[in-house]
């Protein structure tokens, strides 16, 4: 979360006294889906700012239950892949990882994420074990987990430098 | 862009039907490499475009790697449907690629042990032969390791930290790397003992045997394929590749007793031999004509002169290399392409003279036993 201090003038400025305009989603969602995002809060503030709205949230369904099942990349649906059992794009294991490691999902998926060997570990190299801590410290620092990306970069600070 | 000539590649088997025949029972191991690119939907679901452009990825550095020299390089749309299908049966495109058309490549290198799928099932998949028995699986493992390794570091595969490498089936992922043997396993044929043996493994090691050769419904004359349903990477890959070693193992092991029955039980025996007098009669008197009878009468009868039941004119070596060569020769789409040979009939006749000749006149085969009087 990022607080910003504001003067009345500046906050007019940036829209805030205009929820309409505070363009919260590029900050929340993928960029591919901050548009729809955008639609929905513009018309779900619609709805809540003008009374007696026909088009309100209450009248029409929401496109919020699509934007959580569906993958932005492939356009690829939950639905799809409990039906199929295979997934659209490398981007849907992101998208889909809760479903994937629950008991109803993949049960050799669910085994594998708590198998530590799950990960591929034949024996590779210095040099491969380096490129994967530091995806794996990428990803903890982009997703704010400080402690992890300690333990990473200790790990990664343990290796045989080449 | 189509590279080599088709042609070139038909006259010239493939790599592991060197080892038909042979006095081994596994043929090989294939070891399989699958890849994915960061950011592409798998081709199952993939545009053209998007296809394309996976293509435009891959294929140079497919044609950087070190040491391959792919002699023949083409996209699916430029193959017409017998070549497809020629390379279906010889098992150097799956079901699925041969149905595909724009931005899907096969590349197949100048010894054909080696083959790339751009835009199959996965993205990239690698399928590297490697014969023998004694050491082709450790050295399928530390071979297709090396490639898939080094591949990572040219291309931007799609890789997660926990799951590993990523596939279109999550039950595969982590994968990267994966292995199957060919088998060939006449004398269980004989004795029935195939099916038997499959419903004792499935216990052991979920496994999926495939006919290796034709491609379809049954395997013929002992010929298959046994690879893993699904397979779990890490701790329970290593553990389902090791079972699948006893699995592959106890194979070997009963074929050989298998063989052995075959000579020493006398009911066995006296099976055996009935059948080899039916199969140098039935070739003499052009009786075998289909292509799947083909295969049993060829399987049966280079078992029996591997066990010293028939007497061939020339060399074990040369005897083997000819037989070998048999199995695809009589090949329907291989009549097709070499021959053009597309009635059903007319291949029938090719087979009936090919078989003849191999049998009564380039090999002439005989009988080290006394044979019954009909």
């Amino acid at each position: 979360m990022k607080d910003l201090a504001l003067c009345r003038d500046c906050a007019r400025a940036r829209g805030v006294f205009d929820p309409r305009k505070l363009s919260l989603s590029h900050n929340v969602f993928p960029a591919e889906l901050s548009g729809e995002v955008e639609e929905f809060i513009r018309r779900m503030l619609d709805g809540v700012l003008s009374e007696g709205d026909e088009e309100g949230i209450g009248e029409k369904s929401s496109p919020l239950p699509d934007l959580l099942t569906k993958c932005p990349t492939c356009n690829y649906s939950l639905e799809n892949y409990r039906e199929l059992g295979m997934l659209g794009c490398p981007e849907c294991y992101k998208i889909f990882a809760s479903e994937l490691t629950s008991p109803q999902g993949s049960s050799n998926l669910e085994t594998m994420a708590h198998d530590p060997g799950a990960a591929p570990d034949f024996g590779d190299s210095p040099d491969m074990e380096r490129k994967r801590l530091e995806t794996l410290l990428q990803i903890a620092v982009n997703e704010e987990n400080y402690e992890e990306a300690a333990r990473l970069r200790d790990l990664i600070k343990t290796l045989p430098k080449t | 862009m189509k590279k080599g000539d088709f042609q070139r590649l038909a006259v010239n088997p493939p790599a592991y039907a060197n080892y038909f025949g042979q006095p081994r029972v596994l043929l090989g191991t294939l070891g399989i490499v699958e890849l994915n690119i960061n950011g592409f939907p798998f081709p199952g679901w993939s545009t053209v475009e998007k296809s394309r452009q996976v293509a435009h990825i891959i294929l140079p550095v497919l044609n950087k790697l070190k040491g391959v020299n792919w002699s023949f390089q083409s996209e699916m749309s430029e193959l017409d449907s017998i070549q497809r299908r020629f390379l279906l049966e010889r098992m150097q495109i799956t079901y699925a690629m041969a149905a595909r058309n724009e931005a899907c490549h096969v590349l197949i290198n100048d010894k054909q042990d080696m083959e790339a799928y751009v835009n199959d099932e996965e993205e990239l998949l690698i399928l590297r032969f490697f014969p023998g028995e004694e050491d082709s699986i450790s050295r399928a493992e530390d071979t297709c390791r090396k490639l898939r390794d080094e591949l990572t570091e040219l291309l931007p595969v799609a890789r997660h930290p926990k799951f590993g490498y990523l596939s279109a089936c999550p039950e595969k992922t982590g994968s990267g790397l994966w292995y199957s043997f060919l088998l060939h396993t006449p004398a269980m044929q004989i004795l029935n003992g195939n099916r038997q043996l499959q419903t004792e493994l499935e216990q052991l090691v979920p496994m999926d045997p495939q006919p290796l050769f034709p491609r379809g419904n049954g395997a013929h004359a002992g010929l298959y394929w046994l690879h893993t349903y699904t397979i779990s990477f890490g701790k329970a890959a290593r553990r389902t590749m090791e079972k699948l070693h006893i699995a592959v193992n106890d194979i070997i092991a009963l074929e050989r007793r298998a063989r052995t029955r075959l000579l020493m039980e006398p009911k066995k025996r006296q099976k055996f031999l009935a059948l080899l007098e039916k199969m140098l009669v039935k070739t003499e008197r052009g009786e075998v004509k289909t292509f799947n009878a083909s295969l049993e009468a060829l399987s049966a009868l280079q078992l029996g002169h591997e066990l010293g039941l028939l007497r061939a004119r020339r060399s074990k070596a040369s005897t083997t290399k000819l037989f070998s060569a048999a199995y695809f020769d009589i090949a329907p789409t291989s009549l097709a392409l070499k021959q053009k040979l597309l009635s059903p009939r007319r291949r029938h006749e090719a087979r009936i003279d090919y078989l003849r000749k191999l049998v009564h006149e380039k090999l002439e085969l005989q009988p080290t036993f006394r044979q019954q009087k009909s």
